[in-house]
Order: structure tokens, then sequence, then C-alpha cells
């Protein structure tokens, strides 16, 4: 995280001043829209959507960045649009079906296989079980597990306490666990 | 996707829970993207930010202001042209002339063929007017006649 919070101190740097503020956001864009895109991606299923929502999450972090709060990391405020916008788009579009089977399907049927088709149905199972979850709990699911962000940060991004995200991590890993247990027990032992 | 080691927190988190999770690792296995996709990405966010031309900053005249302005604008014409057609002076348009000719079916006659009747062919006609013929008239019409003016004549006459 070292990396990363040197990086956000140079992009902040760049930011802050109106002459490089321009060079700040190219940067700003290099280094976060990849992480983006995944945490959106994750969210979304179709890629089309996510990379529909990526350029609105960087276009509104452009239009925004007079209003970022000096006291919150580069890094929390650039997620928490990130996660606020998703979340937006899946309640304005009607497509969080987390019960719809044929999404965690077609993306998978997307990946490109090259480690076997064990490997292909644990990520299958994997992936509709978390398409199951509940909105939050996919959201911290994916947050923790995915991007691997700490807790003390995804408070920050989530704006709810430690003890609550870690409290929806552990029910979305035990609903996962179940699910494997239901439907993939023999691709994991494979 | 650049493979790096997988948080150990994270594991040991999963191992505590004793989830099936611990032991598969997230998959570095990404849906297939477009090829050079994060390089379009970042070319097309610019573009939409800091890269869009200035537009150039104009009155924006919105459309309800525009509606207003037109029904202003139809509301000072009506009353212009009021006024304008309540000072203007009456005259009689040459459309309504009426031809007499025309409106009776009368046959217009050139002058040329007009008759015209001369003294003696009058003095013959009344001549043949007897004096029964004269009295039956004066009885008919006694009442529209003047009778003062007639008398006169007659005593001029005579």
């Amino acid at each position: 995280m070292n990396e990363q919070s040197n990086n956000d101190a140079e992009i902040f740097g760049l930011l802050e001043q109106k002459a490089t503020r321009e060079q700040g956001f190219r940067l700003l864009v290099r280094s976060y829209q990849e992480r983006i895109y995944w945490t959106v991606r994750r969210m979304l299923d179709q890629h089309s959507e996510a990379d529909d929502v990526v350029q609105e999450i960087f276009i509104k972090l452009y239009r925004h960045i007079d209003g970022f709060n000096k006291e919150s990391s580069l890094y929390t405020w650039i997620y928490r649009i990130a996660v606020n916008e998703t979340l937006g788009h899946i309640r304005k579009s009607k497509r969080y079906k987390t019960s719809d089977l044929s999404e965690a399907q077609s993306y998978h049927s997307q990946t490109t296989s090259t480690e076997g088709l064990g490997a292909k149905h644990i990520e299958e199972v994997l992936s509709r079980a978390v398409n199951l979850l509940p909105e939050k709990q996919k959201i911290v699911f994916n947050l923790r597990y995915y991007q691997e962000m700490r807790y003390s940060k995804m408070a920050e991004v989530l704006e709810t306490s430690e003890g609550a995200l870690k409290a929806s991590y552990h029910h979305a890993v035990k609903k996962i666990e179940q699910y494997i247990q239901e439907h993939g027990t023999e691709a994991i032992q494979q | 996707m650049e493979q790096k080691p997988y948080n150990n927190d994270i594991l040991n988190e999963l191992r505590e829970l004793e989830s099936p999770l611990a032991d598969l690792r997230p998959s570095t296995r990404q849906p297939e993207l477009p090829e050079g996709y994060f390089s379009s990405l970042e070319a097309s966010i610019l573009s939409r930010t800091v890269d869009s031309v200035a537009q150039p900053k104009g009155r924006i005249i919105t459309l309800s202001a525009t509606r207003y302005m037109s029904a202003i604008a139809a509301g000072l014409c009506i009353l212009v042209a009021s006024i304008w057609m309540m000072r203007q002076e009456p005259s009689i348009s040459t459309d309504l002339y009426v031809d007499p000719f025309e409106y009776y079916d009368m046959e217009e006659v050139a002058t040329e063929e007009m008759v015209e009747f001369s003294d003696d062919y009058i003095d013959g006609i009344l001549n043949e007017i007897d004096e029964n013929d004269i009295a039956e008239y004066l009885s008919d019409n006694i009442n529209e006649m003047d009778i003062s003016s007639f008398y006169n004549d007659i005593n001029n006459e005579n």
C-alpha cells in the first residue's frame, strides 16, 4: 500500500495546482482505470455496461475534483464514487438479478479457459454463489476477496463500521460455502 | 493482469472461518476484453474530460424562456395591429360599388341611339289627351300633388 500511497500523493499534488491539474487527472486515470474497471465488472457482469459506468465514474471524478475532501484519501474518494455510481446504475437499470443464473453463466462463458474444465467449473460455481448474495454482501465480498481491500479502507469507502463489514463478509463467505457444498463439491475435489 | 501473492490476512481469515474458499486462490483468469481495451478506455475518458474542446460560454436561453418571449411578441403584434386598424379613416371600398345598370338589369343605351322628342311631337301627344283623361288623372293623384303650385302654373299659362 506504500506504493499506492506514494502514487496517490503525487496525483494529489498535481491535482492541487491548477496548472498541473490536467496532468494529475491523466495520472489518476492511468493508475486507477484497471482496478475500477474490475470492481465494476464484478458487479455488472457485462463488459459494455461496465465500460459505460467506468467512463461515467471518471467523468464524475473530473467534474468533482474541486469537491475532493482532503481529509479522506484519494483512494477512498475514488472507490466511494465508483461503488456509489455502480450501485446507482444497478438500481436504475434494475439489472441486479441475484437469482438469474444465466448471467453468471454468461460471465464465465466469456472467460479465457487456460486451466482446464475443473478450474472453469469452480469459477462458475463461485460466481453463481456470489451473484446470489444480497447487494451489500456482494459489494463487501467483491472488495475484500477480489480487490483485497482492508476493512479499515472499506469502512471509509462504504461509510460503515468495520464490525458491520466483517459481519457482512462472514455471512457472505458462509452462504458461498453452503452453495459450493450443494452445487460444486465435486468441482473442488477435482 | 500481473499475478501477485494473495493477501495473507484475507487468507487467514478464510481459514479461521474454515471456508473452502481458503483453498481457492481467487482466480486471475479474467473475462476476455477487446485487445488494447485499457488504452482505448484511457483515451476515451480523457477525450471526454481534459481533452474535450471547451465550449464557448454564451447566454443560455432555455426553452421555457423562449416560449414566454414568443407569447409576449405575439401579444405585442396583436396590440399594434388593433391600434393601427382603429386609427384608420373609414373608406368605401371600390369593391362595394354597384353598377346601377347591372344591378337593375338595365340595358345601357348609347347617346347616339337615344331619341330626341321635339316640342311639336310632345304638343301633338298632349293635344290627343282629352279633358276627361286629365280630370281622371287629377282625381287619382290629387293627394300627391302640390295644389298651390298647380294653381300657379294654370294662372301663368292663362
